[in-house]
């Protein structure tokens, strides 16, 4: 019966992180796309910059996708984080019982 | 007489360079045993599709006048569009990976796993380092070469249309060879004497079967709802580790580790070489490629080490920093590394087991930071 509770209750925290993990990339991706629609609306009217081009050397994007770093190291921890917890609960629920 | 000497006319010094490119990946894996399995068909496949109008590659059949009238698909293209432009090989060849993985050191000491998220800080280092150079999707697939696994690259680059593959994947495979000689000097840089012989007492915990079953199902579950475009990779990896662990499915489990993988590497290294001709892969961008490659593991070496350095601030059992190092995915080599650089410090301390299991973590980790990879950018 304990280890139901432990179960449940860790089955929940999982689905929590899940969809609150969901909800920030959905997030993110909504207002890149958003400013990307934008932005492409503004370019279009201009028939030279209506193509994004990489002109080969620009340094000012290594803080502009920092953001990428960030995200992405803080959502690893975060599922492995999980799994860590998941697999200590996997290993008490299947202990054999001395 | 005209058709034995017509199309030696058409060797350019770039095809020679490719030649010896090819030589050289392929002296590296047989002189040097540098990942044999796949520089030696690399460097083959290299040579094939650099000769001029190979057959091994498709080739535009044109008229008097110049104009393409058809093309000619050679083998290595028809492998090619099955098995690598679908991502159908590496996803396979990841069934036998996950069938040779032992999770069982990992599961005897989970809070270890966390190592194996540390060490992929390169990937994204890399990524806003390339993104300078380079568009944000190539920037991407360079920064995927700081998982230090081939199928992972390959899937990533190819999904992300990066139109370096090529020199992805011999960056990738060259660097994975040359863990034993990366990693030491930056692990040494960043620690102390003391704090590499810092002893790790090893107590074997049981791991039930039911654990080692439940667990690559649990993985596959959890990886796919928070980073979807992982679950392929994530899952193939996990269904060969179940084949492994179910216990009643060894001759499949042997299959898929030994037939399955070897199979799948042949056609892999030398599919590849398709996108090694000449007039792609000789570019500067190869070198920039090859030099970000470098920076993506050693600041995945660098990561995993200061993540355990910043630890052992709050723990009172220390750390022995090193096995951060280990979180990178080139298995078993980065945890023998390890290993070895502990006994160098102190004869009697024996990481192998905590490296071994964080290096194990890697491989799983990775594949999440390739799942993130691609919901980031699809």
């Amino acid at each position: 019966m304990k280890n139901v509770k432990i179960l449940s209750v860790l089955f929940a925290l999982v689905l929590m992180f899940s969809l609150f993990s969901v909800s920030v990339f959905a997030e993110a991706e909504a207002e890149t796309t958003a400013a990307a629609a934008a932005e492409a609306v503004e370019d279009a009217s201009d028939e030279e910059e209506a193509v994004e081009e990489h002109s080969g050397f620009e340094p000012m994007n290594f803080i502009k996708n920092l953001k990428y770093m960030g995200v992405g190291m803080l959502c690893i921890i975060i599922v492995i984080g999980v799994l860590i917890g998941v697999t200590i609960v996997l290993n008490k629920v299947t202990a054999k019982k001395k | 007489m005209e058709i034995l000497y017509e199309n030696l006319l058409q060797i350019n010094w770039q095809m020679i360079v490719m030649w010896i490119i090819g030589g050289l990946l392929i002296y590296l894996a047989i002189k040097k045993d540098m990942e044999p399995t796949l520089l030696l068909p690399m460097g083959f496949g290299a040579i094939l599709v650099n000769l001029p109008n190979s057959g091994a590659i498709t080739q535009f059949v044109t008229d008097n006048l110049g104009n393409i009238i058809g093309e000619e698909e050679g083998a290595l293209t028809t492998l090619f569009n099955a098995g690598i432009a679908n991502e159908l090989f590496p996803l396979i060849l990841f069934i036998g990976i996950g069938a040779m993985i032992d999770f069982g050191p990992i599961l005897s000491n989970p809070k270890l796993m966390i190592f194996g998220a540390a060490a992929q800080f390169g990937i994204f280092f890399t990524l806003c380092l390339a993104s300078i150079f380079f568009d944000i999707n190539d920037a991407a697939s360079i920064g995927i070469i700081g998982a230090a696994d081939g199928p992972t690259s390959i899937v990533v680059a190819n999904k992300l249309g990066s139109k370096y593959l090529g020199a992805i994947m011999v960056a990738a495979y060259s660097y994975m060879a040359l863990v034993p000689i990366i990693q030491p000097p930056v692990i040494k840089l960043l620690t102390t004497k003391k704090e590499r012989m810092i002893r790790m007492p090893y107590a074997q915990a049981e791991v039930t079967r039911t654990t080692r079953i439940l667990f690559p199902i649990v993985i596959t579950v959890i990886a796919g709802l928070i980073a979807p475009a992982s679950v392929s990779l994530v899952g193939f990896l996990m269904f060969g580790n179940l084949l492994r662990e179910c216990g009643v499915l060894n001759s499949l489990s042997e299959t898929a580790q030994k037939v399955l993988a070897n199979l799948i590497t042949i056609f892999l290294g030398i599919t590849i070489a398709t996108r090694m001709v000449w007039d792609e892969f000789l570019q500067l961008d190869t070198l920039l490629i090859l030099g970000l490659g470098l920076v993506a593991f050693i600041f995945d070496t660098a990561g995993g080490v200061l993540f355990a350095k910043l630890l052992n601030l709050f723990l009172k059992q220390k750390i022995n920093p090193m096995i951060g190092a280990a979180g990178i995915s080139a298995f078993p080599m980065s945890g023998r590394v390890v290993h070895k650089m502990g006994l160098a410090e102190d004869p009697q301390n024996f990481l192998l087991m905590h490296s071994i299991g964080v290096n194990v973590s890697g491989q799983i980790a990775s594949v999440i930071a390739g799942g993130l990879i691609l919901s980031f950018f699809m």
